[in-house]
């Protein structure tokens, strides 16, 4: 039997161990209670977060793997708001770090007890792309992975792409934790680096029984080099789409397909509200509505408010969105909401000179005001 | 474009706006017929989905009415207004509505003529501009 068949066998190499390894020492020393790691799952052929506190299941931890089924982030925010009793440590890729910035700031998550361990990313595929290759490969890419970001190469095998939003992030190596894994540049042979970042890492990897590693002396160029293409890709792309989206005929056109399933909101880190007002009463209309609408325009698209949807989510949150493309992943019709939100995100960040996931400090422009701006009109 | 008769939506604050523009009735100060208003209480509490729906549904232009800076019976809510109008008008324009379409103003209650001089200017703006082109799409 193929060996990706009956399920992934995690060698445990150079670009797993050392992330194995210290999280084991976290849970080990009980510097932490649990930590939230991505793990193949036996024979499924897919990465999922798992919650561990037994140092002993992390058999099939692989947070090199180049997938990401669901930002994290909202986990985090789950595992947190509330202040548990006990220590987690999140293994967390940049997107999901910036999104996690953004929901402390709306005070859905407590970092307190929370110890964020960032991993840099080369990008990662669809879900369903991954287990082509994986399948095709016959088993975890992440050895592949890991000597592409030490040669400060994106990873690439044959005929698949990155999802876009990855293929446009500017954010290759996270910021905003307390302890970075860093893949760019670090030597093959010897693994990943482990740095802690802050004083709370710095504990954490001391009590690990961890020395702190050094950076590799060229991953700045490198990271230089991967943000610099990302960026000038995504300027390329987003300004094509500003075009695409810059007459309602254009607009309404990439979305006729749209049918309100709200997969892209549910998906959405930044999309926290409990009750989204899509799905209260607000928009369960009267039978009358329908027909009384049809009637004044003659034609009108079922379901209804699809536009309105996207418009009302852009106006809610596109300041803190992060671009990290969950939503168009999400999306069962392969719509470019990603796409739209960056855009449009954009230019609505820099009104307010605003770039989510930045930092802890900076007030997200809907939760404050000054008294002298954005006059005249 | 002549017999163009542009319909607005307002939304306007309780404790000025709202108060100005029945001043401006009660003065039998003369303005366009165009404007059906809805009264919050605080401009506020106008949620841009408000102005989006009218838009959608084809309104032509929309106001939003508040009380001048410093002036907001609850202390800030004009300033927070200011913010997410000024978001959905960048909005608006990148997807090429123009943002001339929703109005933003301090209207005290004590300015009828104000509120007047508004809905007067608005109408003859949205002559210029011509209907909603919303209103012509159907697969929204
Ligand atoms: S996931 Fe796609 S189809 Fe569903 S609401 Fe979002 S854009 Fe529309
Ligand atoms: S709108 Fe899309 S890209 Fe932006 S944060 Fe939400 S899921 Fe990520
Ligand atoms: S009370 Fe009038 S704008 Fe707030």
């Amino acid at each position: 039997m193929n060996p990706a068949e009956a399920g992934p066998q995690v060698e445990r190499r150079n670009a797993t161990a050392a992330c194995v390894e210290f999280v084991q020492a976290l849970l080990e020393r009980k510097v932490v209670e649990a930590v939230l790691v991505p793990q193949h799952v036996p024979g499924a052929k897919v990465v999922v977060q798992t919650l561990v506190t037994d140092p002993s299941r992390l058999e099939d931890v692989d947070p090199v793997a180049p997938v990401l089924m669901s930002n994290s982030a909202t986990m985090v925010s789950s595992l947190s708001f509330q202040a548990p009793k006990g220590r987690i440590a999140a293994v967390m890729r940049p997107c999901e770090i910036n999104a996690l910035v953004e929901l402390v700031k709306f005070k859905q998550a407590n970092l307190d007890d929370v110890i964020v361990i960032g991993i840099d990313c080369p990008g990662t595929y669809e879900p369903k792309d991954y287990m082509q290759i994986i399948t095709a490969h016959g088993g975890p890419i992440s050895e592949q992975v890991f000597e592409s970001l030490s040669r400060g190469e994106t990873p690439s095998f044959d005929g698949y792409e990155l999802r876009e939003a990855c293929r446009i992030c500017e954010h290759p190596s996270p910021a905003n934790c307390q302890i970075l894994m860093a893949l760019w540049g670090a030597d093959f042979s010897s693994g990943p680096v482990i740095v802690p970042v802050d004083e709370k890492g710095r504990e954490a990897v001391d009590k690990a029984g961890f020395q702190s590693g050094n950076l590799p002396a060229h991953r700045q160029q490198i990271l230089e080099k991967i943000t610099s293409e990302r960026s000038a890709r995504g300027q390329k792309i987003l300004e094509q789409f500003a075009q695409r989206i810059g007459s309602i005929e254009g607009l309404v056109d990439e979305f006729a397909a749209c049918k309100k399933c709200m997969n892209c909101r549910a998906e959405c880190p930044i999309c926290y509200c409990r009750e989204c007002i899509f799905c209260s009463p607000t928009f369960v209309h009267e039978s009358n509505k329908y027909l009384k609408w049809a009637r004044q325009r003659k034609i009108i698209k079922m379901p209804v408010e699809t536009l309105l949807f996207h418009l009302t989510r852009l106006n809610h949150m596109v300041t803190s969105c992060v671009g990290c493309g969950q939503c168009s992943s999400a999306c069962p019709n392969g719509l470019p909401v990603m796409e739209l939100f960056r855009t449009i995100g954009s230019t609505v960040q820099r009104i307010f000179d605003y770039v989510p996931g930045r930092s802890l400090e900076e007030e997200p422009p809907f939760t404050t005001f000054r008294e002298d701006e954005l006059e005249p009109r | 474009m002549s017999d163009f008769d542009p319909k607005i939506l307002g939304f306007v604050c309780n404790w000025c706006t709202y108060a100005g523009a029945d001043l401006a009735g009660t003065s039998r100060i003369q303005y366009p017929p165009n404007i059906r208003i809805i009264r919050l209480m605080c401009s506020g509490s106008v949620d841009p989905l408000y102005v989006l729906k009218s838009l959608l549904e084809g309104a032509d232009g929309v106001l939003i009415g508040g009380c001048h800076p410093g002036d907001c019976h609850y202390t800030n809510g004009n300033y927070k207004a200011r913010r997410r109008i000024a978001i959905l008008k960048s909005i608006l324009r990148q997807i090429g509505l123009e943002d001339e379409r929703v109005v933003l103003r301090w209207i005290s209650a004590s300015e009828g003529k104000r509120f007047a001089d508004t809905v007067t200017e608005m109408v003859g703006k949205l002559k210029e501009l011509g209907p909603n082109p919303l209103r012509e799409r159907w697969q929204i």
